[in-house]
């Protein structure tokens, strides 16, 4: 943007001169014989000054290509961190063999899962239902705007509207693969089970290929460096590292010919710690820094004035959106390995019911029905949450822009109310999980060598509560909660599992494979996982 | 014959249109709507931008007609050559009739029955050719002074072309005047307009031409941005209050 403010400089003009007592349409001040003029003319000399931008002359130009509108609208729709289910949590994992005869159980699984849509909202995975790209009045505020920029720049094309269009589209999927390694040791009748998971974690935003060439038609296509890059430092993230661990015990609790069951109770220890961070992307967390950015108007229309810096204004413009990039994906994409720290704690019930009870036959002895039930209790702990401010349209009304005498202050008003559109506020805050209610359910063949389960599994997560966040007393009651309030999340799953015992003197090797596959999911995204199990039991 | 028509026609119309009388034009209003998103503002079209503007065209005015003598229409060129003093106008008349007195000279010879030796061809040709040089030293001359006159201007609107570019082309069209080096000028490459300049304009007519063209411009966006011109007017009033 070009700035010309042209000043008389060898005599002081005042600009504020009133209108009303001068007559000012007497003359004609194209006239070459105008003495009153030409004495004007010839007593100043006019210079264009680009350097000295005034915060007045910003306000102006902002609301003039209704800029104003566009900020009083939130860019974010929610804040919330989403929903996802820990490792340990994957039906894939649970052990509920009949292990009574045998002393110890090792094993690993090697496991692959993969959500290919985390849930923004309760029931979409599009990420215009987390940020307002796809909202009306956004689109119709930034047309007005772009609009009003082409009137003055016509060459600047930016297909801003279409991109946000293809843009809503983006998901976020996620990968994690790794090994569970459990032991299960019986004492007598007591049962105790350790489970520990190694795993690679990975977060990336995804567009399909046509939704990728259709932004290619629009704003040309790049070199693959570049879009590895891009990748790398903004768009993936990804680490490896422990998991939590579980610790589970349990007893004997009735033991019928008809019906047996256990009961138990396991511990989520938070022992994830991240040995490797950012392979093929990037840690956000680390790499942006919880205070607000510094964003000037004024640095941007003096560099954007001048055609010698005209590209340290594209640069400091690209700068502020890749970070504001960086921290949606600190929200969206970063999420630590195990449950963020929370321990918990779970009562637990398995029931198994042999199918030989109601059908008296040899083959039925094989069959069993198993279930089980666990209720966990996670712990509030501290951790950063993002959040956007409340009230921003009332700020607006409340300021008179018009004033110069508060032109400095309005200003900044300005800059930080477009820093924080983008750049919702990381506060620490206590996170009070919500309770996780988990059932699953199988029918169950044990043959001599051969054994599968078919199944169900239906996992139950409230949404958490916030509390005691860690902010100033004036920020406080600006910062909107409501969007930070996620929503609870149900899967069901149905899966099957198949199992080769290897039988040897003294031991027993066993082989298997595992698929599920969620098949109904309210606020959590739906996941596909392969595991494949080998365990000595000896 | 043919060429002696196209020589009389050439005569008759740079003469009309080289008339070194100051005319009022009638002045414009631009619609575009880039004067409503800079007028008056502090960021766009100031009252400081109308003054520039009005001292950048009184400057070119004065090369192009001279100037004004005080209760007279004409004016005086500032420009000596030859003795007398000239204004661009004047000279770029000088110029066209110099072609045209070559021209008509020309073709006189070549119509007489006696045939005129190289030699005679060649001292007609030589005095063209150093008149020619003699206003193409005054032209490059006139075109320096044009450049100091119009920097501050042309350096200021730099990074404002594409805005100035569309108000010069609505400006243009208002005037029928579609293909004029204002266009081209203000076209160029930033930094580079001089070169336009020098390399494009050679002759008086057309630089007469670019000058009437860049003042028509300028009165034109004066005359568009009300609210400018109007604080522009106020201040001249508020200065005249004030030396009283």
């Amino acid at each position: 943007m070009c700035i010309i403010t042209a000043q008389a400089s060898t005599t002081h003009i005042n600009a504020d001169i009133s209108l009303d007592n001068v007559g000012s349409s007497d003359f004609d001040i194209f006239d070459d014989n105008n003495e009153e003029t030409n004495n004007y003319l010839d007593t100043n000399e006019f210079q264009i000054l680009r350097s000295a931008v005034s915060p007045e002359n910003i306000i102006d130009l902002l609301q003039e290509i209704g800029a104003f509108n566009l900020l009083q609208l939130d860019f974010y729709l929610r804040t919330y961190v989403l929903n996802t289910r820990d490792v340990l949590d994957l039906p894939a994992f649970v052990k509920n063999r009949c292990y009574e005869y045998q002393c110890w159980v090792v094993g690993a699984q090697l496991f692959y899962d993969q959500t290919s849509g985390v849930y923004f909202s309760p029931q979409h995975d599009e990420i215009e239902h987390y940020l307002a790209i796809g909202e009306e009045n956004v689109l119709e505020a930034l047309d007005l705007l772009i609009n009003k920029v082409q009137q003055l720049f016509p060459t600047f094309q930016f297909p801003f509207i279409d991109l946000f269009d293809i843009f809503g589209n983006a998901r976020v999927q996620e990968r994690r693969m790794g090994a569970m390694f459990q032991v299960v040791r019986n004492f007598n009748d007591t049962r105790f089970t350790f489970m520990v998971p190694f795993y690679y974690r990975e977060r990336n935003y995804f567009l399909t290929d046509a939704d990728r060439e259709a932004i290619e038609a629009l704003v040309g296509s790049t070199t693959e460096e570049d879009q590895a890059k891009l990748q790398k430092d903004h768009l993936i993230s990804d680490k490896i590292g422990l998991g939590d661990t579980r610790l589970m015990l349990d007893f004997p609790c009735i033991d019928k010919e008809w019906y047996c069951s256990r009961l138990g109770i396991f511990a989520t220890i938070p022992t994830a710690v991240t040995f490797v961070n950012g392979i093929l992307g990037s840690s956000y967390k680390s790499k942006c820094p919880p205070q607000q950015p510094i964003f000037s108007f004024t640095d941007i229309f003096n560099f954007g004035s001048n055609p010698s810096t005209q590209q340290q204004a594209v640069d400091t413009a690209v700068e502020f959106l890749l970070g504001a990039l960086d921290r949606l994906s600190a929200i969206l994409l970063d999420k630590p390995l195990g449950n963020n720290g929370h321990f918990g704690i779970a009562p637990y019930y398995i029931s198994i019911v042999p199918l030989s009870f109601f059908i008296k036959r040899p083959w039925a002895e094989a069959f069993e029905i198993r279930s089980r039930m666990s209720l966990e209790y996670l712990f509030p702990k501290t951790e950063r949450r993002y959040f956007i401010l409340q009230g921003v349209a009332q700020q607006f009304a409340e300021r008179n822009f018009s004033d110069p005498a508060q032109a400095t202050a309005n200003l900044a008003f300005l800059e930080t109310t477009f820093v924080n559109q983008f750049y919702p506020y990381a506060i620490e805050a206590t996170v009070q999980p919500g309770l996780i209610f988990w059932m699953n359910s199988r029918a169950c063949y044990d043959g001599p060598c051969f054994s599968f389960q078919v199944g169900t599994d239906t996992y139950l997560q409230t949404s958490e509560h916030l509390r005691s966040l860690q902010v100033s007393n004036a920020l406080r009651p600006f910062l909107n909660t409501c969007k930070e309030q996620g929503f609870w999340a149900y899967q069901s799953t149905v899966y099957a599992n198949l199992a080769w015992t290897i039988h040897r003197p003294d031991d027993n090797i066993i082989v298997g494979l595992h698929l599920a596959d969620v098949v109904w999911n309210y606020g959590i995204g739906s996941e596909f996982t392969v595991a494949l199990t080998i365990e000595k039991n000896f | 014959m043919k060429k002696q028509i196209i020589i009389t026609l050439l005569i008759i119309s740079t003469s009309t249109w080289l008339e070194c009388k100051v005319k009022e034009e009638h002045k414009f209003k631009l619609k575009s709507p880039i004067i409503g998103m800079l007028d008056g503002k502090a960021l766009g079209i100031s009252p400081r931008v109308v003054g520039l503007m009005l001292q950048v065209r009184r400057e070119v005015r004065k090369m192009l007609y001279g100037v004004p003598v005080p209760t007279s229409d004409s004016c005086i060129g500032t420009y000596e050559f030859h003795g007398q003093k000239h204004s661009v106008l004047s000279l770029a008349k000088l110029e066209s009739e110099l072609n045209a007195r070559f021209f008509a000279h020309e073709n006189t010879m070549m119509q007489d029955s006696i045939a005129h030796t190289p030699q005679e061809w060649e001292i007609i040709q030589k005095k063209y050719e150093k008149q020619k040089t003699e206003l193409k030293k005054e032209l490059v001359h006139i075109k320096e002074e044009f450049k100091k006159t119009t920097k501050s201007y042309v350096e200021g609107a730099r990074g404002f072309k594409q805005q100035m570019l569309i108000l010069i082309n609505e400006s243009c069209e208002l005037r029928n005047k579609k293909d004029c080096f204002l266009l081209t000028w203000s076209e160029a490459e930033e930094g580079r307009e001089t070169e336009q300049l020098d390399n494009k304009m050679n002759t008086f007519e057309a630089f007469a031409e670019f000058l009437t063209d860049l003042t028509h411009f300028l009165e034109d966006l004066v005359n568009s941005c009300d609210k400018a011109r109007e604080q522009f007017m106020a201040e001249v009033h508020h200065n005249k209050a004030k030396d009283k």
